[in-house]
């Protein structure tokens, strides 16, 4: 403490200095420089009597040494002698130390609480600096004496600081400590009502009770025990008995909302009084403690909360709770839990609110609706839950599971693969809602939300496949920009072979483009006499990379195309011997000019199918024809003949007579000369309801199929590769391999398995094993 | 690859072997007059080493006096690893017969009684004809067995003296057919055949067929036998209990 140890202000008379062997006068003179130092440091000390001190200390030592020598002459007695006679100081000083703390601990009964806790500190200050120049006085015994004994391995034996130290714990320490931990908890206590404390006075306190910890094997360590023991244990059992009583009472007063503040606040309380005046040792132990008291405690109180906050979208309580209860081990797991059931049913009850007739659904209502419920939770987990990757999976299960199985999905789980299909095809095609193409990205990226929760991959990829080919054989696809953009997302998420077919078939179309360009420089060419050429691009589509089969019905095209088509053939085969085309007129389609019509001065002009145009062609010639002429000129089945009639009837471009108002044989049909429109172009082009159904179910079929397939070939894949293999674990790698496609059902597999034993690619061997056979 | 499916084949195979070789004196006389009682049977019309359906039938019929009724009449017709029913070739009939040490009609006829009680007992040696019927009962050109054949077949080989499948509580056989009846319309591969056995082994152990799980290795058709099997009796139970 103090800085004026060398001043010579008060001086008290030392007497002189004794004879070096006398123990008793030694000692003596000894105890007056000591007490001066414990009692009057403040007053300072002049060299002299330090000098004296020291001296004396010395010539003890070392005189008794040659006494002892000379008197006994024993071998080895010099050592022997310095020992006894150095304890002898040694034990004088524990003697006077003990009655100096006897004292002390008599003046310290006449305080309390704070007044003890200043008593102690001041006292503690005092003797704690005392020591350290005693020490220094001693010093030679330290380096001699004491070292000696220590080296010999002596127990309890320490250099004359640390003995003061231990003395004050066995004399002082041990009658006071309890009272002057209750002192400091009751401060404590004060503050945490909100009162203001003098908190260095606990600061002191601890730093007393850590340098009281001393290594027993290694003086020159400390340990942390004596505080641990008697500052730690009584403090955290004074905290948790406070939070349990405050807490209890609180929770029975309040809400839960108001309690999770008031425990954040605590907790965050207790943080700070580490900082502020505890061992940065306890803070383990606090937290702990705490943690149980505030939290734990009360864990079923907050998570029953919990379903209450989520049906009322409380973000702010639910980031309060997950932060407390993030704070105990497995407390969050039942929000999890919890979290997860409550998407699940939201998710459900959105769908089921919009799909009152599963099969007239609008797709981007249907979507819209799981986007809505996925972007409302996706922002509760990263609010209230930070983004925590549990929170995050619960989030995906829930997401998954309403996906793939709600009310719309109740025939089977690819409906939704099947409307997110079509919704993606909406936002692609060309017109529909002329939205930029930053918006028309950000769709894209959440049709991939979506799409990473469906679990029939492989029924997206067919319905996408199909719409994307009618996009680009019809050009309505808004952007190729776009298009790349969602295949290449798709391939991200499923890798290269799931959108392999969809990029060739991009590929194609356009190398359609450059071979149209030269097929025009060669047709202007081989054009002998021919005026007419029909204005026609052509697309040249490989077989196995387009969803599209060949046309069912035969077809006669009338003589004005079938010109312009050979010409193509011609051209096609000199570039590509030996490839065959084959015209899929189902998806072919073109514009005529009605140039007849007296209503319009400026002729109509239809958008039909080639079938369509087939048609009109022959009322070029008749003006008439009866449905069994355009029938045998046609050749078209009947199934395509009267939709594609209807068409006609149905916008007056044809009128029909005959009896009855059924289609067939037996009508006659006549150009309507007094056609009216209001637009100049009409497309008359119409898909047919029934003919979409039938699309979509001829879809689902070969799904089934493709599934078929692609489980026999991953079965044989890995028997392959295998050889030999238990039925079980065959059966679940192939839902492995198959998992990024469809979820496999096991009797699938197993029949699948079954029709491989049946064409001997596997055998059935000993002991539920299979093999393979090359 | 048959080789290891009809694994016993090849045991039997080195029977023979060692019986021909090892003891070559009396196994050749043997030989001689197994290979005249064979050209007994054979008739014009029948290839070269080989006796026809007649000679087959009155081979068994008139000489080894075995029922084509039931399942005796395997015993022979699987000692001598006939291509098929109504065939016999020489080689085999030689081989077979004598690994047997049974060069006359007298000692074939006692060698078939001897075996005639295994059929029911001997798990291993059932089960060894019942493969090999599978084998001889398909058409030559075809993989499966049509159903009706099948039936017909099971029929014999599931009575006496073939063995029976019959539990305290149900008459398995009788519920197979039945199933396959009501539910099975397709034919009878290999697989179907062979595991047929082996489930119906089982069940006979287990009549509550805890043996069976709906991932086990069973063929789909055993699975689907088992449903049949279990609504059956939940449905007796209940009226029982009503």
């Amino acid at each position: 403490m103090s800085t004026t140890t060398n001043t010579t202000r008060a001086k008290v008379i030392m007497p002189m200095m004794p004879n070096r062997e006398d123990l008793e006068a030694t000692w003596r003179y000894l105890e007056l420089g000591v007490s001066k130092i414990m009692g009057n440091l403040q007053d300072g000390m002049d060299m002299g009597t330090y000098m004296g001190v020291y001296t004396a200390v010395h010539n003890f030592c070392t005189s008794q040494k040659a006494v002892s020598n000379a008197s006994h002459g024993a071998i080895g007695g010099a050592h022997r002698g310095a020992h006894l006679l150095g304890e002898d100081l040694y034990q004088n000083l524990i003697g006077y130390l003990n009655n100096y703390l006897k004292d002390l601990v008599g003046a310290s009964k006449t305080h309390a609480d704070e007044a003890l806790l200043t008593f102690y500190i001041r006292e503690w200050d005092r003797y704690t600096t005392a020591a350290k120049y005693i020490n220094h006085l001693f010093r030679y015994l330290n380096r001699h004496w004491v070292k000696r004994e220590m080296d010999e391995g002596k127990k309890n034996i320490y250099d004359v600081y640390t003995l003061h130290l231990v003395q004050w714990r066995l004399t002082l320490f041990s009658e006071v400590h309890t009272k002057v931990m209750d002192a400091v908890l009751k401060m404590v206590e004060k503050q945490r009502n909100g009162e203001t404390i003098e908190h260095g006075q606990i600061k002191s306190i601890v730093d007393s009770f850590v340098s009281l910890g001393l290594d027993e094997a290694d003086p020159t360590k400390s340990t942390l025990g004596v505080y641990r023991y008697h500052f730690e244990q009584p403090f955290i059992d004074a905290t948790r008995k406070f939070y349990q009583a405050e807490s209890k009472q609180f929770v029975a007063e309040n809400s839960i909302v108001e309690y999770m503040k008031k425990a954040a606040i605590r907790l965050d309380e207790e943080e700070e009084r580490v900082k502020m005046y505890l061992h940065p040792d306890i803070v383990m132990q606090l937290r702990k403690c705490c943690n149980q008291a505030l939290i734990a405690d009360h864990s079923a109180l907050l998570r029953d909360e919990f379903q209450i906050l989520l049906d009322n979208d409380r973000y702010d309580d639910m980031a309060r709770m997950y932060r407390l209860l993030a704070r105990i081990t497995d407390g969050l797991d039942p929000l999890r839990a919890k979290f997860e059931a409550h998407v699940r049913k939201a998710g459900l009850a959105a769908v089921s609110k919009v799909a009152d007739d599963a099969d007239k659904l609008e797709p981007k209502i249907y979507i819209d609706a799981l986007l809505e419920i996925h972007t409302q939770y996706q922002e509760l987990v990263k609010t209230a839950f930070l983004d925590e990757p549990e929170f995050t999976r619960s989030l995906d299960n829930a997401c998954r599971e309403f996906v793939n199985r709600n009310q719309v999905c109740k025939s089977g789980s690819n409906k939704s693969p099947e409307l997110l299909a079509k919704y993606a095809d909406a936002v692609l095609k060309k017109g529909t809602n002329g939205a930029e193409e930053n918006d028309l990205e950000n769709t894209l990226k959440q049709i991939m939300t979506v799409f990473k929760y469906i679990e029939d991959k492989d029924v997206f990829q067919k319905f996408y496949s199909r719409m994307l080919a009618r996009r680009l054989i019809h050009t309505t696809s808004s952007s190729d920009d776009s298009e790349t953009s969602m295949i290449s997302k798709l391939k991200e998420q499923c890798g290269y072979e799931y959108t392999n077919k969809l990029q060739r078939m991009f590929q194609d179309m356009q190398i359609s483009k450059d071979l149209n360009s030269s097929f025009k420089e060669f047709e202007s060419k081989a054009l002998d006499g021919d005026s007419r050429p029909v204005d026609a691009t052509y697309s040249i589509l490989g077989t196995g990379f387009w969803p599209l089969n060949a046309p069912n019905t035969d077809f006669t095209p009338p003589p004005e195309i079938s010109r312009a088509y050979e010409r193509f053939q011609t051209f096609y085969a000199q570039k590509h011997n030996g490839r065959k085309l084959t015209w899929l007129w189902q998806f072919c389609k073109g514009e005529v000019k009605a140039n007849y019509c007296k209503a319009s001065k400026t002729p109509f002009t239809f958008q039909v199918s080639t079938y369509q145009m087939a048609i009109l062609m022959l009322f070029n010639e008749n003006d008439k024809n009866s449905y069994e002429d355009i029938k045998t000129s046609t050749q078209l089945e009947e199934s395509v003949l009267d939709p594609a009639l209807a068409i006609f009837v149905k916008a007056k471009v044809l009128l029909m007579t005959g009896n009855g108002d059924k289609l067939g044989p037996g009508k006659t049909f006549a150009l309507n000369y007094d056609f009216k429109a209001k637009k100049i172009r009409i497309n008359l082009n119409i898909a047919v309801k029934s003919e979409q159904k039938a699309e979509v179910e001829e879809t689902h079929k070969t799904i089934e199929e493709d599934r078929k397939l692609l489980m026999q070939s991953a079965i044989v894949r890995i028997m392959k590769a295998r050889k030999k293999m238990k039925h079980t674990q065959l059966v679940s790698e192939c839902i492995n391999q198959i998992r990024t496609r469809f979820v496999p059902r096991i009797p699938d597999i197993k029949k699948c398995i079954d029709i491989l034993l049946e064409r001997e690619y596997l055998e059935r061997l000993d002991d539920d094993e299979l093999g393979y056979l090359a | 690859k048959f080789l290891k499916t009809s694994g016993w084949k090849l045991d039997q195979a080195s029977d023979s072997y060692f019986a021909s070789h090892g003891i070559v004196p009396p196994t050749e006389k043997g030989k001689d007059s197994l290979e005249r009682l064979f050209e007994n049977y054979r008739d014009k019309g029948d290839g070269k080493d080989l006796v026809g359906a007649e000679g087959t039938m009155k081979y068994l019929l008139e000489d080894l006096k075995v029922s084509l009724e039931n399942a005796e009449m395997f015993i022979p017709l699987e000692l001598c690893q006939v291509p098929s029913v109504g065939e016999i070739s020489k080689d085999k009939f030689v081989e077979g017969w004598k690994s047997v040490s049974a060069d006359t009609i007298a000692k074939q006829r006692a060698y078939i009684k001897s075996k005639l009680p295994l059929l029911s007992t001997d798990i291993a040696y059932f089960k060894r004809v019942y493969r090999f019927v599978y084998l001889v009962a398909r058409e030559r050109d075809q993989k499966a067995l049509p159903l009706d054949a099948a039936t017909t077949y099971w029929q014999v080989l599931f009575n006496p003296p073939g063995k029976t499948f019959v539990t305290a509580t149900t008459d398995w056989t009788a519920l197979w057919f039945e199933f396959l009846q009501a539910k099975w319309t397709k034919t009878v591969n290999k697989d179907m055949w062979n595991q047929t056995l082996e489930f119906l082994l089982k069940a006979i152990e287990d009549e509550t067929l805890s043996f069976w799980n709906e991932d086990g290795a069973w063929p789909s058709v055993i699975d689907d036998f088992v449903t049949y099997a279990k609504q059956k009796k939940d449905r007796s139970e209940q009226m029982e209990t009503d």
